[in-house]
């Protein structure tokens, strides 16, 4: 994650929907980085009463949310396809 | 000499390899010594783990102790034998404590953009230790035999 997730990064920041859903289901490895993306992108719906969802975490990305502690923070979705409606009309996804 | 910023020397089962302190020589390091550790029948969990691993530490290397100057190196030491892999990572910056990197809230939970890389690598490594005060990383992981 380092072109994509600035892009990810800009693309959030430039968009007006309170909630988004990020599907990690290609995604095979993260770094530090790409976590604290997630955490920065979590805490921007958090203050704009959205909702983050993290959605199809292969059990490797979830096992390092675990060991940082994130487990507990971010919102999981592992089912196949996720309904943006029930969390926010206005959500995006990436 | 292999990629741009790299020369390498490569004995049976160890690694030396110096890349320039700046970001863009990171990918091809990290790319070089996985192939390295791949040429020496590491697979699978353990070779994730320890690319996370080495990731985090050749960043940290450059960003912090090179202040991603193309003009310093950071020096490679990769060592693999059957018991373990043993990645040594050095800089010519000062150091730091590491004590005091993340921003952890009591329940240990860090919710800013930064500071998990030592995290990470404590998590995926079986002994992760700084010497020359913080300038100089050891990277242990023990070999476990593939499923």
């Amino acid at each position: 994650m380092g072109v994509e997730a600035e892009t990810l990064r800009c693309l959030a920041s430039s968009r007006p929907e309170r909630s988004m859903v990020v599907d990690l289901r290609q995604v095979h490895a993260i770094d530090a980085a790409g976590l604290g993306l997630l955490v920065d992108l979590h805490c921007r719906a958090l203050e704009n009463d959205g909702v983050f969802i993290v959605a199809n975490p292969s059990p490797w990305v979830r096992r390092l949310m675990a060991l940082t502690k994130l487990e507990s923070v971010l919102q999981f979705d592992d089912g196949a396809g996720f309904e943006l409606a029930c969390c926010d009309e206005r959500a995006m996804s990436a | 000499m292999h990629d741009a910023g790299q020369t390498v020397e490569s004995r049976a089962s160890v690694l030396e390899l110096v890349l320039t302190g700046d970001s863009t020589a990171v990918a091809a390091a990290r790319d070089r010594i996985m192939d390295f550790l791949e040429e020496q029948g590491v697979a699978g969990e353990e070779a994730i783990d320890t690319l996370v691993a080495l990731q985090e530490a050749l960043v940290n290397a450059v960003l912090h102790g090179c202040k991603n100057d193309p003009s310093q190196v950071v020096r490679c030491s990769v060592e693999v034998d059957a018991e373990a892999i043993t990645i040594v990572i050095k800089d010519p910056g000062e150091g730091f404590e590491t004590a005091a990197v993340a921003d952890v809230s009591d329940d240990g939970i860090n919710l800013t953009n930064h500071g998990r890389g030592i995290f990470l690598m404590r998590g995926l490594m079986d002994e992760v230790t700084y010497s020359h005060g913080g300038s100089e990383i050891t990277l242990k992981k023990q070999r476990r035999p593939q499923l």
